[in-house]
């Protein structure tokens, strides 16, 4: 057995596809329910909260298909992976309280942040730092 | 943890990747194993000492 280790010659695109294709849902989730209640001020609350939270859905098959993938590794590969995914897990909850805090006090920020950061920022944040904690982790073991 | 997973591989003549596939784990975990970076999980040390014929104390033993 190899080690399926991301970012490896064994992690096929078919691998990343089957791994992140809920990631692609939840990016689209998220540009078109923040298309929609951009453009309907007048929906209820209970709707536009409905709206704001669906790609939660997606987020949360994406987090079980990771989960039935990292089960599948071998013991070593499947420690690397939940210590590293473990680690930009906390960087990301990290940023965003950061980031909350900065606006809460009202501490100018650039736009982008200005709303605090929403779903696909932060994945792409908690998965930056997966990898380069990973590739650490990784070498650790060589 | 010590252990004497690579004398009784190279005793066997067996590759770090023969011996990974006969133990269904990757070259990583058996090179971590040797090299004392990693201690296997009690089911694969079981099935190392399966694999050796031999008590798993005999393989694996606590720094004291």
């Amino acid at each position: 057995m190899e080690s399926v280790q991301p970012g490896s010659s064994q992690y096929s695109p078919q691998t990343s596809w089957k791994l992140h294709g809920w990631l692609v849902v939840t990016a689209l989730l998220e540009i078109v329910s923040d298309y929609v209640l951009r453009h309907n001020p007048g929906w209820s609350e209970l709707l536009r909260a409905g709206c704001a939270l669906s790609p939660l859905l997606p987020c949360v098959m994406w987090v079980r298909t990771w989960a039935r993938f990292v089960g599948g590794l071998d013991e070593l590969q499947r420690r690397i992976q939940i210590e590293s995914r473990l680690v930009g897990c906390i960087g990301a909850l990290l940023a965003i309280l950061a980031i909350n805090a900065l606006n809460m006090h009202g501490i100018a920020l650039p736009k982008f942040f200005a709303r605090g950061l929403s779903f696909m920022p932060a994945i792409i944040l908690a998965g930056i730092i997966w990898r380069i904690a990973s590739a650490v982790i990784n070498r650790r073991y060589q | 943890m010590k252990n004497r997973v690579r004398e009784l591989r190279t005793a066997k003549n067996w590759s770090q990747g023969e011996l990974a596939d006969r133990l269904a784990v990757s070259r990583q975990t058996i090179n971590a194993i040797e090299t004392q970076k990693y201690d296997p999980s009690l089911p694969l040390a079981l099935k190392i000492g399966r694999l050796f014929k031999k008590p798993v104390e005999e393989i694996f033993e606590t720094d004291e």
